[in-house]
């Protein structure tokens, strides 16, 4: 049988059709639950841990089985592990001509380097990384741990990269898209006074203020609105994760920047509508790869709901050039 | 060679082939003739549009490819000189030359 030819290159499959793949040696990118992934074979693939899906029925849970994602336009597919203290390595092994396919735990120390860090490595826009990042069920958030596996060895691992390197043929190229319902809502613009994860204080319109005080003042306490920072004209969301009433520390999903100009977005009333207003404006391009962020899959109720035709898994985190939040991310080969 | 000392080599071969059909002087600085940019996929690596682009041009530029936004992010940082800023838009514009051509068609007005 040729499986190739008859599976999709992205598509949700059970745990036998993926274990039936990586046996013919079908180099695959994979999403799942820990249990699923647990029961491949090894092989030529990588995968993260995640239950969520934009399937071909709209938004799904399911534990019992795994995103396949494939590249047949590729010339060439290498997979690889990275640790924290490694990950400037992954743009300088990826090829000339190709991209990196890349997937690590949320929270871990990788990418919290990555999220600081990656956008200043040496070629990061030259050989894009796509990727996402690794969840739970969000059910079962006590108990479990967010992983990604490499499948020479399927060891679990908490922290790091795993990734695939993608060699495509001459005359082919890789760009990254991304859809983003949010847009700045004109007011007050905030900035930080140093990058991170976390941050008590800021200055709105250049006057420092209690990032928690304002945030209550406009309603937006409980982070529903991410922040949207405007970078060389892409705007690109920060989600608020935690507030601190009683010390005022704001926490984020990801790191705000000291050199960006920042609003708070303006509300969504149809995240699906919303959805597929801007697939249809700005995307226009046939993805090989896409992935959606698990606060759009909860905030917009998408469960059941189709998102514009695209497929692929509903992550902690999204990663195109560096981590984006409640984005959708595309991969596309010209 | 790297690969930008290799186009700019490419794109001299092609100026004075150019130069000897069209009878045109070309030096460094001059805008590009019309018919010498259809030779080319992008200017060379001389061309001022890239310091342009390098010392703030960047702001002017519609495009909406992704890599490209945040490049213009990235160069700029203070921290980068403006030699290393057009450097890294020129590979850019090199290698993605062909889904760039709204983006080239603005070169020689920012």
């Amino acid at each position: 049988m040729n499986t190739q030819a008859v599976v999709p290159t992205n598509s949700l499959v059970d745990i036998a059709t993926a274990s039936a793949l990586i046996r013919q040696g079908v180099p695959l990118c994979l999403a799942g639950s820990a249990e699923a992934i647990a029961q491949l074979p090894a092989g030529a693939w990588i995968a993260g841990t995640i239950p969520y899906f934009m399937a071909e029925a709209g938004g799904v849970k399911a534990s019992d089985r795994l995103f396949v994602t494939r590249f047949p336009e590729a010339e060439k597919i290498t997979f690889a592990a990275y640790e924290a203290d490694a990950i400037e390595q992954i743009v300088p092994h990826t090829p000339e001509n190709g991209f990196a396919f890349a997937i690590t735990p949320c929270g871990c120390a990788a990418l919290n380097r990555f999220a600081l860090e990656g956008r200043d490595v040496e070629g990061a826009f030259l050989k894009p990384v796509v990727g996402w990042i690794a969840g739970v069920d969000l059910d079962r958030a006590a108990s479990e741990t967010p992983q990604v596996f490499l499948g020479t060895d399927r060891r679990p691992r908490k922290d790091g990269f795993v990734v695939a390197h993608v060699t495509l043929p001459e005359g082919k190229l890789a760009t990254l898209s991304i859809v983003n319902i949010f847009q700045p809502d004109g007011g007050d613009t905030l900035r930080f006074v140093s990058s991170g994860y976390k941050a008590v204080e800021c200055l709105v319109n250049g006057a420092p203020r209690r990032l928690a005080d304002y945030l209550r003042e406009r309603n937006n306490e409980t982070g529903r609105l991410p922040l949207v920072g405007d970078l060389g004209g892409a705007l690109i969301n920060v989600s608020i994760k935690d507030v601190d009433p009683v010390s005022g520390q704001v926490t984020f999903y990801a790191p705000v920047f000291a050199d960006t100009d920042y609003q708070i977005a303006k509300p969504v009333s149809d995240y699906a509508a919303a959805f597929d207003h801007e697939l249809r404006a700005s995307a226009t391009e046939p993805s090989a790869f896409a992935c959606n962020c698990i606060l759009n899959y909860l905030h917009g109720s998408l469960e059941g709901r189709s998102t514009g035709g695209v497929h692929g898994p509903i992550t902690f985190g999204e990663i195109a050039y560096q981590l984006l939040n409640q984005t959708l991310v595309m991969l596309h080969i010209h | 060679m790297p690969r930008w000392a290799a186009t700019i080599a490419r794109c001299k071969g092609k100026a004075l082939l150019v130069s000897c059909f069209c009878g045109l002087k070309l030096h460094r600085g001059e805008p590009m003739h019309a018919e010498f940019a259809a030779f080319m996929p992008i200017p060379p690596p001389t061309h001022p549009c890239w310091a342009r682009l390098a010392a703030g041009g960047a702001a002017r530029l519609q495009t909406r490819q992704l890599g490209l936004q945040l490049l213009f992010k990235r160069i700029a940082d203070p921290k980068l000189t403006p030699i290393d800023r057009a450097k890294e838009v020129y590979a850019f514009f090199e290698k993605y030359h062909s889904i760039l051509k709204t983006e080239i068609g603005q070169l020689e007005r920012i």
